[in-house]
C-alpha cells in the first residue's frame, strides 16, 4: 500500500497585478519610459521570490489605465514566462476604472478558495479623474480585495499621496515614492518582491506584513520629476 | 506533520492533534485538531494550539459521555462558550507562569512595528491564537465543532464524502476566525447529526487547511475520505496510521509547504 490517498497536488496559486497609470503626464521627462524599464528590470528578482517559495504558483496580470482601463496582459501569466511589452502614455487618469476591472476578478470564483492573497501593485503619478472612490469600494467589499496585499509607488511629486493611501487602506504602511528613474527601479523591486514574499510567508496567518523598503541607494540623487 | 516551508524558515510545527480512545476502540471516539496562526504577533501559538486541542477533547468527551439532550443546538452553543472561556484561561494561566520575554516582545517589535507590541500586550490572547476543529462519534451520532478554518469531512459507508459544516466567509486567503478573538464562540460553526436522522458516517475526518489547500482541486481532497476509507477496508487502520505521515509530508512538499494535521474517527464494521 504505497498509494497516497486523494487526488492530485498543486501548489498554491499567487496572482500579482500590476496597475500602471499610463496618463499624459507620464510622458513628461520620461516617466514612462523609467516605467517600462523598472518592471522590465523587476521580473528576474520577482522569479528569485516566487522560486524562494517552491509552494506558490506566482501569476502576473496587468491593468493599464489612462481614457478608462484596458488589461495590458489579461491572461494570469506564470511569472517565469511573464515578459514586459511597453506601455504608451496619453489620456486621463481613470484609477478608479483600474480598481473596478480588478475587482471583478477577486469574486470567488474565479479565484480559487486555497489561493494565497492576491498582490496589487499601484502605480501612479497625478491624481484620479473619474470615480476613484467608488472603484476602491468595489475593490474593499469583495473579501479577496481586501485581503489583498495593497502597495503603492508615488511617481514624482504630483502624485496624490492621500488617493494612494485610500487605496493601501492600512495604518501601518505608506505609499513609497520616486522622484527619478534610479529610484522608480528600487521602488518597483522593492514593491514586486516583497509583495509576493508577504503573500507566501508561512507567517502570513492572522495579518500579513510587507518589510519596509529600504532606503533608497543614492538619497542626493536629483529629483527629475 | 511540520510543513516544508515551516522547515525552511526554522519554524515550529504550531498545528496539534489529540484523539480519544488513544488505541483501539471504546463507546465513543473523539479527535480534536488545531492550526496555531503563522502571524509573527501570534508567536505562541504552537503553545496555544496544544491548549485548543487539550480544552477541546476534554469538553466533547464530555458532551458525548452525557445524554443524548446534551447534543442540541443550545447545548452546542454552550459547549462552545465554555470551550472559549477554557482556553482564554488556560492561556492566561500560562501567560502568568510564562510572561512574555523581552526578547519574545523585542523580536515582534522588529518584525512588526512598536504597534504590534502595544496590541499583543493589550490582547495577550492573540499571541496564542489558534483554530480549533472537535468532532466526536457514537452509535448515538456525530458530533461537530468548528472555530477557524481547516475541514470536517465524513464518509458513510457507501464512500460517499460531505462537508456536514457550512463554509465560513471569515477564512479568505490566510485569514481566518480565532480562539483568540474576543466572540470567538460566536465564530464556531457547530452541528449534532444523531443516527436517528443519518446513518453514522463510517470513517470523521478534521484536518488542518494545510490538507486542503495543497490538492490542485476541491474534488480531489475529497477523494481523500473515500480513499482512506477504502485503505482502512483494505488494510487496516494499522497500516494505515503506519504510512500517513508519509503521505502528509509529501501533500506538504508538494501542495501548499503549511503543517498538516489530521485527526480520523473510524467506525467498527
Amino acid at each position: 500500500m504505497t498509494v497516497r490517498p486523494g487526488g492530485q497536488l498543486a501548489k498554491r496559486p499567487l496572482y500579482f497585478y500590476f496597475l500602471v497609470d499610463c496618463s499624459g503626464s507620464m510622458r513628461m521627462d520620461g516617466k514612462i519610459q523609467a516605467l517600462n524599464t523598472s518592471i522590465r528590470e523587476a521580473i528576474p528578482h520577482m522569479r528569485r521570490a516566487a522560486d524562494d517559495n517552491a509552494n506558490a504558483e506566482v501569476f502576473v496580470r496587468v491593468v493599464r489605465f489612462a481614457d478608462d482601463a484596458a488589461w495590458h496582459v489579461a491572461e494570469p501569466t506564470p511569472v517565469h514566462q511573464f515578459t514586459w511589452t511597453d506601455v504608451e502614455a496619453g489620456g486621463v487618469t481613470d484609477m478608479g476604472a483600474a480598481l473596478r476591472m480588478v475587482a471583478g476578478e477577486l469574486d470567488q470564483p474565479p479565484m480559487p478558495d486555497r489561493a494565497l492573497p492576491p498582490v496589487l501593485v499601484l502605480v501612479s503619478d497625478g491624481q484620479p479623474t473619474d470615480d476613484f472612490s467608488g472603484g476602491l469600494r468595489d475593490l474593499l467589499d469583495k473579501p479577496w480585495g481586501k485581503k489583498a496585499i495593497r502597495m503603492a509607488i508615488a511617481i514624482g511629486r504630483d502624485a496624490d499621496q492621500d488617493v494612494l493611501q485610500k487605496f493601501i487602506d492600512h495604518l501601518e504602511y505608506r505609499p513609497v515614492s520616486a522622484s527619478n528613474p534610479e529610484a522608480l527601479v528600487e521602488r518597483m523591486r522593492w514593491a514586486s518582491t516583497a509583495g509576493l514574499r508577504a503573500s507566501s510567508s508561512p507567517a502570513a496567518g492572522h495579518t500579513v506584513s510587507v518589510p519596509a523598503p529600504p532606503p533608497v541607494k543614492d538619497p542626493e540623487a536629483l529629483p527629475v520629476w | 506533520m511540520r510543513g516544508t516551508l515551516h522547515r525552511r524558515h526554522g519554524i515550529p510545527n504550531q498545528d496539534a492533534v489529540l484523539w480519544s480512545p488513544p488505541y483501539g476502540s471504546a463507546d465513543f471516539a473523539a479527535t480534536a485538531v488545531a492550526d496555531g496562526h503563522g502571524s509573527n504577533r501570534c508567536f505562541r501559538s504552537e503553545a496555544g494550539a496544544r491548549v485548543a486541542v487539550e480544552v477541546g477533547l476534554t469538553l466533547v468527551s464530555d458532551v458525548m459521555a452525557r445524554a443524548t439532550s446534551s447534543r442540541d443546538a443550545a447545548a452546542l452553543e454552550q459547549l462552545s462558550q465554555r470551550l472559549t472561556e477554557t482556553w482564554t484561561e488556560t492561556v492566561a494561566a500560562d501567560l502568568e507562569r510564562h510572561a512574555f520575554s523581552e526578547q519574545e516582545l523585542k523580536q515582534l517589535e522588529v518584525q512588526e512595528g512598536p504597534d504590534a507590541r502595544v496590541e499583543v500586550l493589550e490582547g495577550p490572547a492573540l499571541a496564542y491564537g489558534t483554530t480549533l476543529l472537535l468532532a466526536g462519534a457514537d452509535e448515538r451520532g456525530v458530533v461537530l465543532l468548528q472555530i477557524g478554518d481547516g475541514d470536517i469531512l465524513t464518509v458513510s459507508e457507501a464512500g460517499a464524502v460531505t462537508r456536514p459544516l457550512p463554509p465560513d466567509p471569515r477564512s479568505v486567503g490566510n485569514a481566518t476566525a480565532s480562539l483568540a478573538h474576543a466572540s470567538a464562540w460566536q465564530a464556531a460553526r457547530t452541528r449534532s447529526i444523531p443516527a436517528a436522522e443519518a446513518p453514522v458516517p463510517s470513517l470523521v475526518l478534521a484536518s488542518t487547511d494545510g490538507y486542503a489547500n495543497s490538492f490542485a482541486d476541491d474534488a480531489g481532497f475529497l477523494q481523500v475520505g473515500s480513499d482512506l476509507l477504502a485503505m482502512i477496508r483494505a488494510d487496516g487502520l494499522e497500516a494505515v496510521g503506519i504510512q500517513l505521515e508519509g503521505w502528509l509530508g509529501e501533500v506538504s512538499e508538494l501542495g501548499s509547504g503549511d503543517d498538516v494535521s489530521v485527526g480520523l474517527l473510524v467506525g467498527v464494521e
